[in-house]
């Protein structure tokens, strides 16, 4: 939907028309964690200032408190407001509001529109959630976090029941060095001492990739920006088009 | 009345007011062409009588903005100074009657450039020129845009599309929809499904609705942005 300059793009939203450009429910709910949350955190960034010169003043100034996890979320925020062109075009809050709430609400239309959902062996409650208005502003619930829909998330039973898969997945990268295949590999570690009994939002993201290989089905081709798919698909046997 | 130079000190001081206040002019019973100047400094949720009033806010007196409508306690009418023909009295009238003849002038211009691009389809140089033309025309149509929460939903929508297409890449079943979709605006009484039918038809029809943003995967903890995980059947 953002990438559009590669060959693989092009080959991608060329067949979107004939239907056979396929997600999983994961990836939804990923996408709903990530870019339409981001969005509607923006928003009522936009909402609560006066113009746009403020929310850029205010966005700068958190740089200052040199956090590199709050630096990435700002970095995000100020790349979807490049998108709309700010500070080169119209330099009006309101537009500015107007492009950011399609943001959130129209990406996960085009998503369910564009692209075939498929079902997902995690069953997360968030790819059904939708940017709820909250006043002027708008909000996801999560429903892992809210507890809500605690009861109904999967991830633990799919801990439980994909052991063979993780293990296969963990002995396959036992010789890999990068900090996040370490942090997977102690995770799956601890599922297997039974250390970890409950679910977290913070296991799901350490776990998505994983999620989301599974759920392919094998005689798919995955398609990826992410490096680490090629480390996991060749232990997996999925086939992986790598987009530069 | 036509801006007279002798009001400009006035409106000058008014510009550069730090903070917006509002401004507005008395007329005599008589309609006579007594005008007496005042100023009052707006407390939060304070009452007023918006006719007759005309208000100024510093961020707009740089732009060649003439009337903006604002969904604000403060303030409902902007209007900047720095155009020679700067009409403001009677204000209310005249803003009506501006606005309509803003509406028709574009939309007529939006028309035309539509109808030559149906009917010379084919010329690309023609088809860029005119789609170039329509996409300044629905800036200014944003520029005096009624307060109306659906009306703006439709035109940022709009705005949105025809800047994420290349006229080039159209074809004429897209360029229809966009017909549509523009002389929606004209009607100025649009509902929810107004812009919902819009949004559909238009992405159906193949158009892109978001810009390209290099490098927003990258900036996701782990997890990695969907579309780098869609997959798909050959």
């Amino acid at each position: 939907m953002f990438n559009r300059d590669s060959e693989i793009s092009d080959c991608i939203t060329s067949k979107i028309p004939f239907h056979s450009v396929h997600i999983s429910k994961y990836v939804l709910a990923e996408f709903i964690r990530t870019i339409v949350t981001d969005a509607c955190s923006l928003h009522s960034i936009l909402e609560e200032e006066k113009d746009l010169k403020s929310v850029e003043k205010r966005l700068y100034a958190i740089f200052e408190k040199e956090d590199e996890h709050l630096n990435r979320i700002v970095n995000r925020y100020i790349l979807l407001m490049e998108s709309i062109e700010y500070p080169r075009d119209r330099p009006d809050i309101n537009f500015a509001k107007g492009i950011i709430k399609n943001y959130a609400q129209c990406s996960i239309k085009i998503l369910k529109k564009q692209f075939n959902i498929l079902e997902s062996n995690v069953n997360c409650q968030l790819a059904s959630t939708k940017p709820r208005r909250d006043g002027s502003k708008f909000k996801i619930d999560f429903p892992c976090e809210s507890g809500i829909n605690h009861i109904d998330c999967t991830i633990i039973h799919y801990i439980t029941s994909n052991g063979t898969f993780l293990n296969q997945i963990e002995s396959g990268i036992r010789a890999e060095t990068e900090p996040y295949f370490k942090e997977l590999r102690e995770l799956i570690e601890k599922f297997n001492n039974r250390t970890i009994i409950n679910c977290s939002l913070q296991y799901c993201k350490i776990l998505g990739d994983l999620i989301v290989l599974n759920d392919c089905p094998r005689n798919y081709h995955l398609v990826s920006k992410d490096h680490h798919f090629e480390t996991l698909c060749p232990i997996t046997g999925h086939n992986l088009i790598k987009v530069d | 009345m036509e801006f007279e130079s002798s009001n400009q000190p006035i409106l000058k001081e008014i510009v550069l007011e730090e903070e917006p206040s509002i401004y507005f002019r008395e007329e005599g019973l008589d309609n006579s062409e007594e005008i007496k100047d005042r100023k009052i400094e707006l407390l939060y949720g304070q009452n007023i009588d918006l006719k007759n009033v005309i208000v100024i806010h510093p961020k707009y007196h740089r732009y060649k903005t003439r009337f903006i409508k604002e969904k604000s306690p403060f303030f409902r009418y902007v209007q900047t100074v720095d155009t020679p023909k700067f009409r403001f009295w009677p204000f209310y009238g005249a803003q009506e009657s501006n606005l309509e003849l803003s509406y028709n002038r574009i939309f007529d211009s939006v028309q035309s450039n539509l109808k030559k691009i149906d009917s010379y389809f084919d010329d690309l140089r023609l088809r860029q020129l005119c789609y170039t033309e329509i996409k300044d025309q629905i800036d200014e149509l944003w520029e005096i845009r009624p307060l109306d929460d659906n009306y703006n939903e439709l035109i940022v929508l709009i705005i949105q599309f025809m800047k994420n297409n290349l006229p080039e890449n159209l074809t004429k079943e897209q360029v229809n929809l966009l017909k549509v979709s523009l002389n929606k605006l004209k009607s100025r009484e649009i509902n929810e499904n107004d812009v919902e039918k819009t949004f559909d038809d238009l992405i159906d029809s193949g158009m892109i609705f978001f810009p390209s943003i290099k490098g927003l995967s990258e900036l996701y903890d782990y997890v990695i942005f969907f579309a780098s995980k869609s997959f798909f059947r050959y």
